[in-house]
């Protein structure tokens, strides 16, 4: 298994040096570029000064000379200067990356605990009342955009309740206690989680009620094992397969889609940033955003791997 | 099914085994993130700063959309940054209440009179001379003297300036004559010697050291000296206020300077400025009384809702940002001033405003706005006469039959692009009222929404602009309102039609000579009079479309006092005077968490509460002489505004992404 994990992460390498070399090729070929922000500030500028500065920052080499040079950059461990915040991009991401990981893990959990149960009761209590009515909630919570339904969740709960700080992060409040802090997550993790859930409840009840109706289900049945065995045992256990490729395939995309739910609640994660370097044309700070993305969606991939051996003894990694 | 799915009962007791572990798994999995989840939200596990709960009262909450690029006196492309570094800095002047120049760090200002300020006509060329309050110190405690001028002027002159080294054009040096004596050469004459609010100080014992260090490195030292957190994050400066924590993206926080000498020192012990990027979450925090402080950041629809929010006062400040339209006027159809007559005369500003704005942003004329001294009152205004557009156009051989397009004399129809910032609802209401508006001329008009980093770089400046295009956006006119052949805060390279020689609007010798004459006129009155006649041409000629005047809308909490806003100031000026009521009638925990339930906020009964008489007090002694209550909400009248002050101050860009990001 060792080696096949090494295999696998050895294999990720390429992948992420095709993501750099495209996402690199695809902002260079993007209109602006970080001399813009120069040339809007200063009214006395002229083309030649701004092409001067453009060779001190080796902006007018070639894209495979910049695409290079940040490479060899990123090889020492210096992921560059952000030209956006005049400060070196390790000291802004690992906070930010932290608050967003912070986000979206307490979100993931959040949804696992809850999309899995309700989809299990779901397909246990197929096309009843409460089946329906889960239903019914699933698909208003895939329906919402998060922008919508974050103001929404701070209308009711900061404004009209009052009982939670409407955005930020519990760092605006030095010396706040467990429950003090945790009021700054629950509006954030609902709004991130409730898109997630509502998917996930459903992938889990389909899921389920396909391996139910499999051969071996009714083998089970007919040599007398129990009910509760059958559904944890064997049901479940199949059926959270494809479960768990969807969320280690999702957990990326979920980071992703903090952008909104951080921008609406004022948290201080990657989404602002990534906004923030696309359209400033900050170059070093998008291209370091999006190889931890890279690295993510590859980490995690190789998870769900792990994971399908732990779930699947038919699966082996060797 | 497959046979092959069924599992062989041989594995079944193997099943359950790996059933169990698996179970355990999830156990250790979920628990683990529980932990997190813990580790997380505990206190002192976030890497959280040792500081005391804010004390109501001593620290005030400004909330802003952006967050500061750089807090170094010298560098930042943002407002915001210069909102923020008006805490932390002092410059040599600073602009009044009434826009007039005063001495901060100077004893003097220079004058032709006192002979401070030289001027040699026969060479053009002249010089300022500064002499500095003794006894002032920086934060670290040393005394600020002439030489941290120079050294500033070495910073702002050097190659690798990240604004250029052009930005200080046309100053030609700072020298220290002695320890107290600055003395600034310009190469040209320049109307504005002694109110260059650009003129700067950098504490050269403190900085000297890093700057030498990065600078013998080689290479984008600039970039690497300004990386430095000593700088960019955490400057060494002498405003009554320094950084004590900047989490980023999330907030600013701000604490008294101990070695603040230059004034009282402020009643605020703390300022916390939190960065809200959605702005209907910093409606909602301002709504809430989290935020006691907004300047620039709020929508007029925002404003309108807050009005009626129980303590929370909205003013409604006037700014030189024109809002208008660009056009290509060297290529057709916009190369024919009838046609660009017909297209403003067929927009009714006047009813945009009254509809969309309530009043708020009137009709623009020309460049000037009618608060500045240099605003010619007597210029033609282009009312609302879709009749009088028909004839112009008709003149111009645009005519149409019935209902259909109109054409010209080849059989074209007139199509026009309008462009605009993409998100920004306002400008898209506009620009729809103006496509219909435009529509019943039988103009063919669609409407393009383009982001802010697509419309700056490459639709403006790299010509882009498509003839035909009609780019409507905010233009930030400088104080100092002069323009040049080459553009107005658009830089040399720009290839705008109406920006570049042969347009007619560069094609106006008498507009050339006045461009000349006004930036070398030291006198005032006699350079706005050169403006004013200035102003003429571009009415006649209408290099691009005038729209309206941009307010701000600036949000304050009624408990907070002393703040007054004032056009083409930064925020911090006046901090020392500012005063926050602790919040007495507030729970503990709203006070904590600056939560007040909806209908129950402390200072319903505001208009009973001492702050509002002084408020408006303070309104009253302002020039336009008394306003009713009534009139606490509208626009600061033209009347208001005496004189404007005469230069630029910080890096002060037209901000692309203030209003949509």
């Amino acid at each position: 298994m060792f080696r096949h994990l090494l295999r696998r992460s050895l294999q990720t390498i390429p992948v992420v040096f095709f993501v750099t070399v495209v996402v690199f090729t695809l902002m260079q070929l993007a209109p602006g570029d970080p001399m813009d922000m120069l040339v809007l500030s200063n009214p006395n500028v002229t083309p030649e000064e701004v092409e001067r500065l453009r060779a001190v920052y080796g902006l007018d080499d070639p894209i495979y000379i910049q695409y290079f040079r940040w490479l060899s950059q990123v090889a020492q461990g210096n992921l560059g200067y952000s030209r956006l915040y005049h400060r070196p991009i390790t000291s802004i991401l690992p906070q930010r990356l932290a608050n967003t990981l912070a986000l979206t893990g307490l979100s993931l959990l959040l949804s696992i605990l809850i999309a899995i149960p309700i989809g299990v009761y779901s397909a246990l209590r197929q096309y009843s009342v409460a089946d329906y009515l889960l239903s019914l909630v699933a698909f208003v919570g895939i329906s919402f955009p998060v922008f919508w339904s974050g103001i929404l969740v701070i209308l009711l709960f900061s404004v009209v309740l009052g009982w939670l700080p409407p955005g930020g992060h519990p760092s605006i409040e030095p010396g706040l206690g467990f429950w003090g802090q945790a009021r700054y997550y629950v509006a954030p993790v609902l709004v991130l989680s409730f898109f997630s859930t509502a998917s996930w409840m459903r992938y889990m009840r389909s899921s389920l009620l396909e391996v139910i109706r499999q051969d071996y289900i009714l083998t089970a049945r007919a040599k007398g094992l129990a009910g509760r065995v059958i559904w944890v045992r064997h049901a479940l256990r199949n059926a959270l397969i494809p479960i768990v490729t969807l969320i280690a395939l999702t957990i990326p995309a979920l980071i992703g889609g903090a952008v909104v739910t951080e921008i609406v609640f004022s948290w201080p994660g990657m989404g602002r940033l990534i906004f923030d370097s696309l359209m400033n044309n900050d170059y070093y700070l998008a291209m370091a955003i999006f190889l931890i993305f890279g690295l993510l969606v590859a980490l995690f991939n190789l998870l769900a791997e792990v994971a399908y051996a732990f779930l699947d003894p038919r699966i082996r990694m060797e | 099914m497959e046979a092959a799915n069924i599992p062989p009962r041989a594995r079944v007791g193997q099943d359950e085994r790996q059933g169990l572990k698996m179970s355990t798994a999830l156990l250790v999995f979920r628990f683990s993130l529980l932990a997190a989840f813990v580790c997380v939200a505990a206190p002192g596990c976030g890497g959280q700063a040792d500081l005391p709960v804010p004390e109501p009262g001593k620290t005030l909450v400004i909330g802003v959309s952006q967050e500061p690029d750089a807090l170094f006196g010298i560098v930042g492309n943002l407002m915001v940054s210069g909102d923020v570094g008006s805490f932390i800095w002092r410059p040599l002047l600073l602009i009044d209440s009434r826009r007039r120049p005063y001495c901060v760090l100077c004893t003097e200002l220079p004058t032709l009179e006192n002979g401070l300020w030289k001027v040699d006509y026969e060479k053009g060329v002249m010089d300022a001379t500064f002499h500095l309050r003794r006894g002032l110190e920086w934060a670290d405690g040393t005394e600020i003297t002439a030489r941290d001028a120079a050294f500033a002027w070495e910073l702002m002159s050097d190659g690798q300036y990240p604004h250029g080294a052009s930005y200080m054009e046309p100053i030609g040096g700072v020298q220290a004559l002695d320890s107290h004596t600055i003395r600034v050469s310009y190469k040209t004459l320049w109307p504005f010697g002694n109110a260059d609010l650009r003129l700067r100080l950098i504490p050269e014992s403190y900085y000297r050291p890093i700057w030498e260090q990065y600078r013998s490195e080689g290479g984008a030292y600039w970039d690497r000296f300004l990386a430095d957190e000593r700088v960019s994050v955490y400057p060494k400066a002498n405003g009554p206020f320094q950084v004590r924590e900047w989490v980023s993206g999330s907030h600013i926080l701000l604490v008294r300077n101990p070695a603040y000498n230059l004034g009282p020192p402020p009643n605020l012990e703390r300022i916390l400025v939190r960065v809200i990027p959605d702005l209907n979450a910093l409606a909602i925090a301002v709504s809430t009384r989290q935020v006691h402080l907004t300047d620039g950041w709020l929508t007029l629809e925002q404003a309108r809702e807050l009005e009626e929010s129980p303590g929370i006062e909205i003013r409604y400040v006037d700014s030189a940002w024109l809002e208008h339209a660009t056009l290509q006027i060297k290529h057709p159809p916009f190369d024919d001033l009838r046609v660009r007559r017909a297209l403003l005369l067929a927009i009714d500003r006047a009813g945009i405003n009254h509809a969309i704005f309530r009043g708020k942003q009137p009709p623009a004329h020309s460049w000037v706005h009618p608060g500045h001294p240099a605003h010619n009152p007597r210029l033609f205004r282009y009312g609302y006469d879709p009749g009088q557009a028909q004839r112009l156009l008709e003149q111009a051989g645009w005519s149409r039959e019935g209902d259909g397009p109109l054409r010209n004399a080849r059989g074209e129809p007139m199509r026009l692009t309008l462009i605009t910032i993409a998100g920004d609802r306002t400008r898209l209401q506009v620009v729809s009222v103006l496509q219909a508006l435009w529509q019943e001329l039988g103009i063919q008009v669609e409407i393009r929404p383009e982001s802010a980093r697509m419309l700056f770089p490459d639709t403006l400046q790299r010509q882009n602009l498509q003839p035909g295009g009609v780019a409507v956006w905010r233009w930030v006119i400088q104080p100092e309102a002069t323009v040049s052949a080459h553009g107005l805060w658009l830089p040399r390279g720009t290839n705008l039609d109406q920006l570049t020689e042969g347009s007619p609007w560069d094609a106006v010798q008498e507009n050339k000579d006045l461009i000349r004459q006004a930036l070398g006129t030291i006198d005032d009155e006699e350079r706005y009079g050169l403006l004013r006649r200035q102003q003429e041409i571009w009415v006649r000629e209408l290099p691009t479309l005038p729209l309206y005047w941009h307010v701000r809308v600036v949000s304050m909490d009624r408990r907070l006092t002393g703040y007054v806003p004032y056009p083409d100031q930064y925020l911090g000026w006046g901090v020392e005077n500012w005063r926050l009521e602790a919040a007495t009638s507030m729970s503990p925990r709203s006070v904590r968490s600056g939560v007040v339930r909806s209908g129950v906020v402390p200072g319903a009964d505001w208009d009973r509460r001492p702050e509002r008489r002084v408020l408006r007090a303070d309104w009253d002694r302002r020039p336009s002489g008394r306003r009713s209550p009534d009139q606490q909400n509208t626009n600061t009248t033209t009347d208001d505004h005496q004189t404007l002050p005469q230069t630029l101050n910080l890096p002060h860009q037209p901000d692309p992404c203030s209003d949509t990001c």
